[in-house]
């Protein structure tokens, strides 16, 4: 059965590169999750609780496919983030730490980009996909809340923030309307 | 951008400073960093086994990707050092893509002959041009599911029937059926049987 091994067919297969480089997202969600899934103890040991099963990234958007890579990359880290319970109390700041004071910038100037767009125009099919965004930038204030040296949840805010108004944006500009 | 235009080959990269064995052990340990460099040193490899299971589906090859290596992070303490830490990836990274594919009903079917033959009439020409990866590539990712799975893994990453058997779950003899019938359909989409 393997008579043909060393045909012409086989040397190009065999010569098909070997790597492809996978998407930078894909390190963000594992590094994600590996704030709550410790590895495993050694054989022996006492064994710890099994973490949760955690979501997993969601699908392609149909009409808008370029936004699948980046919503799953947001929803995925926040759904597993709103999981992620790092065993102390939330840490209640008299005073903002400086990536506090950074998210509340941050937060301050999508606000005010978001204002300048009449709400009404936007088509209602965006509307869940607009909604859960807003409510995965609201759990990303929350945790940086409670983790507030957190840096990577700064990048994430500033992301799901950009990714909200570009597919505001896209969603006007299928409409014939424009900001 | 060209899916397939992102496979790079990296071979020519200097062998790492830090060998897997020592970053495993800081891995088992808790040691993110050391994991990330294991990731690094071993996604680009994993992620195009991946993307050829998954039929050229890239979003679905990197899900299953970070399945694997979040297995990788949660057994690693488990990890006897007995065999190479990227055979050990790689079977993981197999298995993971096999229990997705599993779940499509196409992945258990037999019928690879008549339908695979058919997925490949129905296939647009392609430019003869292009280069003769390109082709190959795109006529792969036609191949039924489990036939696909047989010929990548034998004829591209270099496994052994019985290993593939064993993986697949699946008669050796079964193995190098699936195997005949995947590189017929191929020469057939590429016009030189």
């Amino acid at each position: 059965m393997e008579e043909n091994d060393n045909d012409d067919l086989t040397r190009q297969l065999a010569a098909l590169p070997r790597e492809r480089l996978p998407s930078a997202a894909v390190w963000q969600r594992i590094a994600a999750q590996l704030e709550q899934a410790p590895p495993a103890p050694r054989i022996g040991a006492t064994p710890l609780p099994v973490p949760a099963q955690l979501p997993r990234p969601r699908r392609a958007v149909r009409r808008w496919p370029w936004l699948a890579g980046a919503a799953a990359a947001v929803l995925a880290f926040v759904g597993t983030f709103a999981l992620w319970q790092p065993g102390r109390p939330a840490t209640v700041a008299m005073t903002d730490t400086p990536l506090q004071r950074q998210a509340n910038v941050i937060t301050h100037e999508y606000r005010q980009a978001i204002a300048t767009i009449p709400a009404e125009t936007v088509p209602a099919e965006l509307r869940p996909a607009l909604d859960e965004l807003d409510a995965s930038a609201g759990s990303i204030r929350t945790a940086i809340d409670q983790s507030p040296h957190a840096g990577f949840l700064l990048g994430q805010l500033r992301r799901t923030y950009a990714l909200r108004l570009e597919l505001t944006r896209q969603g006007l500009a299928a409409t014939g309307l424009s900001t | 951008m060209d899916m397939l235009d992102a496979t790079v080959t990296l071979a020519s990269l200097s062998p790492p400073a830090v060998d897997d064995t020592a970053l495993a052990r800081a891995a088992a340990g808790g040691d993110v960093h050391a994991f990330e460099r294991l990731y690094r040193r071993h996604a680009p490899r994993l992620n195009a086994l991946l993307w050829r299971l998954c039929g050229g589906n890239a979003a679905r090859a990197e899900d299953v990707l970070q399945e694997t290596f979040i297995l990788a992070w949660r057994k690693l303490p488990q990890f006897r050092f007995e065999s190479a830490l990227g055979t050990w990836l790689h079977r993981m990274a197999v298995n993971t893509a096999l229990m997705e594919l599993r779940a499509s009903a196409a992945f258990e079917s037999l019928d690879i002959g008549e339908s695979g033959m058919e997925v490949l009439t129905g296939m647009a020409d392609v430019t003869r041009c292009h280069a003769t990866g390109l082709d190959l590539e795109r006529a792969l990712q036609t191949l039924p599911p489990r036939a696909r799975a047989v010929l990548v893994l034998h004829d591209i990453e270099g496994w052994k029937h019985h290993e593939i058997a064993e993986e697949l779950q699946m008669a050796v003899g079964s193995s190098k059926a699936q195997l005949h019938r995947a590189r017929g359909l191929l020469r057939a989409r590429l016009g030189d049987a």
